[in-house]
């Protein structure tokens, strides 16, 4: 065998060599900082998890009922009447027989905003 | 001619390289032939850790998807008792911090394991305190904690879990096997330090538990409990149950006990309040059982609503016994023995029946046998085989003596004649889904058998709304609504023998609103004093509860449909 290709041979194992070695540490690195990342997630996951504990157990009727006691709050149930819904399309309808029945249109700046910002219908309950 | 001089040497020289050669040759071969798996695993056990994934334990969710249970993070301290320098000092404020005792932890960290528990699912504010002493040895360790954010609310539905998380009562043990998933493992390569890489040489993902849609109503299950939880007070009784059910279906809305208990700590309540007494117990349900007599009465058309029946003025002997009423009576149509709840009327009635037929009745209503519900411990009441009985029993058995039924019996029994005359199971899991909602199992009502016609549960329908209007259960009158059920006071048995005159159960069964019955209520109160009248001490609680739960109801309805409206519209609008 030459000593040129005895040479090249030894080149190429060495060069295979570091390549191994930098991927490994390369590896070693990123794993490193998976764990630094997953670590993060896996806190901010336990405090989404007691985050919405405490939701759940403020939301509870237990907790809520015993807030509206002690606020002294005087809730009733409402009635069929006082709940109305405006719908998409509705309010142009209302705006129109507005307009008809000769009535200032005192709202129509409002509902004009609210439609323009939002698709979904307002709700008394909401 | 032999070799001398260099050539000698060289060959000399070579000959030992030659030999060392041949040496590491047998050496490379033992290791890479003879050796190598017990060498690999040698390898991997050191560049590697293994880790146990554990499964997330299923939610239990109620009818509207409100979870009734939450898994959170908590830490578990252990210690590696090798590695604690001073014992004595960590012992002693490892105590004060935890409130445990010293030598236990002295004991524990002296030990010559590896691994030492102190102690598991410490609450966060001590986490960080423990973390704050900076003591060589003691570490934290992740785990899952169960929780139960409605606290005492659906306690004995839910049931609670031991330190691993494995149900140990209620739905929690009944659907353990559901729950629990299937846990998982990886092993990640690891650095010098023993710090984990999140380099994954191999694994097995958990299997998260599924998750359960209960029929129980998050807001009917308060009304229920807070009208009970008073009501408890207020007559000092000993305990309570109360079972709201939809009658139509066999749905279970609500169920609560009291004494009751709090999930997150059940270890600091006493056995007796984590009893499930709606279910558990059982208990001579008194003049509630009327029903079944008045019910084969009517089906049997021995009797019509309008049939006169001497009452004997408050005194009637049955073979070598003597009833009595709580208030003497004359003549009373049959509809006016139901109201008045008259003992001799009824006696009288099942005497024309005859005890077989108020016997194969009671059956049909399910007493006497479980109803079938998945929750642990539930009990079948009693009633003796036919020949068992004497013959005082026709004066005992009509009126519900010699007869022992639970609560959850009485509650599918009074849905016989709220739904038309169909006994249906009573159940309380809708559905078994998994994290992406697959449904895994799902439960339907089921139907068991026709008890009576349509025409009797009408006819009982309105006889029951008489008891509510004009008869014992006027406690139980609303002015916005319709209520028809049933008073019950029964004297509980002494245990000297006989009756006794102190201890009563206090019952009420009552369906809501009559037209159209959506719930199904049952109330029960063990020795309430002064008080002991189902009529005076239970009716209360039921119409509380069957208000209230309408007023929801009808609110519920009434949100639903503006939703569907608004959902119908959302559909015309123009594609963003």
């Amino acid at each position: 065998m030459r000593i040129s290709k005895i040479i090249g041979l030894n080149i190429f194992i060495v060069i295979f060599a570091l390549i191994h070695v930098f991927l490994q540490t390369e590896i070693t690195k990123l794993g490193y900082q998976a764990k630094q990342n997953e670590d993060r997630c896996q806190g901010l996951v336990d405090n989404n998890r007691v985050l919405k504990y405490n939701i759940y157990a403020l939301e509870s009727p237990n907790t809520l009922d015993k807030y509206v006691l002690l606020k002294n709050s005087k809730l009733k149930v409402l009635k069929p009447v006082q709940v109305f819904g405006l719908y998409p399309g509705q309010e142009s309808e209302y705006l129109a027989k507005k307009e008809n029945s000769g009535l200032p249109n005192k709202n129509s700046a409002f509902l004009v905003f609210r439609k323009f910002v939002s698709a979904r219908p307002a709700e008394a309950k909401q | 001619m032999p070799l001398k001089g260099p050539l000698f040497r060289f060959y000399v020289i070579c000959s030992v390289f030659i030999g060392i050669l041949f040496i590491f040759l047998i050496k490379l071969s033992l290791i890479h032939i003879f050796h190598s798996q017990y060498l690999t695993k040698l390898a991997f056990k050191q560049h590697n850790i293994y880790f146990e994934l554990p499964a997330q334990r299923g939610i239990i969710y109620d009818r509207n998807f409100k979870p009734l249970t939450l898994n959170i993070r908590s830490y578990s301290l252990f210690a590696v008792p090798r590695e604690v320098k001073n014992k004595n000092t960590l012992a002693a404020k490892l105590s004060d911090i935890l409130d445990l005792d010293k030598d236990f932890i002295l004991d524990r960290i002296s030990s010559k394991k590896y691994f030492a528990w102190i102690e598991r699912k410490v609450p966060d504010k001590l986490v960080k305190e423990i973390k704050e002493l900076d003591m060589d040895g003691l570490y934290f360790i992740k785990e899952d904690k169960r929780s139960y954010p409605d606290r005492t609310l659906s306690s004995h539905i839910l049931g609670f879990t031991n330190i691993d998380s494995v149900g140990l009562e209620g739905i929690e043990l009944s659907f353990n096997k559901y729950l629990e998933g299937k846990p998982g493992y990886a092993f990640f390569m690891r650095d010098a330090h023993q710090n984990a890489l999140r380099v994954e040489t191999s694994d097995k993902l958990p299997v998260d538990g599924y998750d359960l849609v209960l029929t129980i109503d998050q807001v009917i299950q308060y009304i229920a409990e807070n009208a009970l939880d008073d009501a408890f007070r207020k007559h000092n009784a000993k305990g309570a149950c109360i079972i709201v059910l939809n009658p139509s279906t066999g749905e279970i809305l609500a169920l609560a006990n009291r004494p009751t208990f709090d999930p997150n700590k059940p270890q600091i309540s006493p056995v007796d309040n984590r009893r499930n007494r709606a279910l558990c117990d059982y208990f001579e349900p008194g003049s509630v059982f009327k029903i079944v007599t008045a019910a084969a009465a009517l089906e049997e058309k021995k009797f019509s609503e309008d049939d006169k029946i001497f009452c004997e003025n408050g005194s009637y002997k049955v073979a070598n016994h003597i009833l009595h009423d709580h208030r003497p009576h004359g003549w009373l149509t049959f509809s006016e023995v139901i109201k008045q709840s008259s003992n001799i009327g009824v006696t009288k009635i099942a005497q024309q029946l005859g005890l077989e037929e108020v016997y194969n009745y009671a059956r049909a209503f399910g007493f006497g046998a479980l109803t079938g519900i998945v929750l642990p411990g539930e009990t079948g009441g009693m009633l003796k085989p036919l020949s068992a009985y004497s013959k005082t029993s026709i004066g005992a058995v009509p009126m519900g003596q010699e007869v022992a039924v639970s609560a959850l019996q009485l509650a599918c029994a009074i849905s016989v004649i709220a739904n038309g005359g169909t006994y249906y199971k009573p159940y309380i899991v809708k559905r078994i889904r998994d994290k992406y909602d697959e449904t895994i199992e799902e439960y339907k009502p089921t139907e068991i058998r026709r008890v009576i016609s349509e025409e009797t549960s009408l006819r009982l329908k309105k006889i029951l709304e008489g008891v509510v209007d004009e008869g014992t259960g006027q406690l139980a009158k609303s002015k916005e609504y319709k209520f028809a059920g049933k008073t019950g006071t029964a004297q509980k048995i002494d245990p000297a023998g006989g009756y006794s005159h102190s201890s009563f159960y206090a019952s009420f069964i009552g369906f809501a609103p009559v037209d159209n019955p959506k719930l199904a209520i049952v109330v029960v109160f063990d020795e309430p004093h002064p008080y002991y009248f189902g009529g005076v001490v239970s009716a209360p609680v039921f119409k509380e509860v069957a208000e209230k739960s309408l007023k929801y109801l009808e609110s519920e309805e009434r949100l639903n449909s503006i939703t569907n409206l608004t959902r119908l519209d959302e559909t015309k609008l123009p594609s963003k």
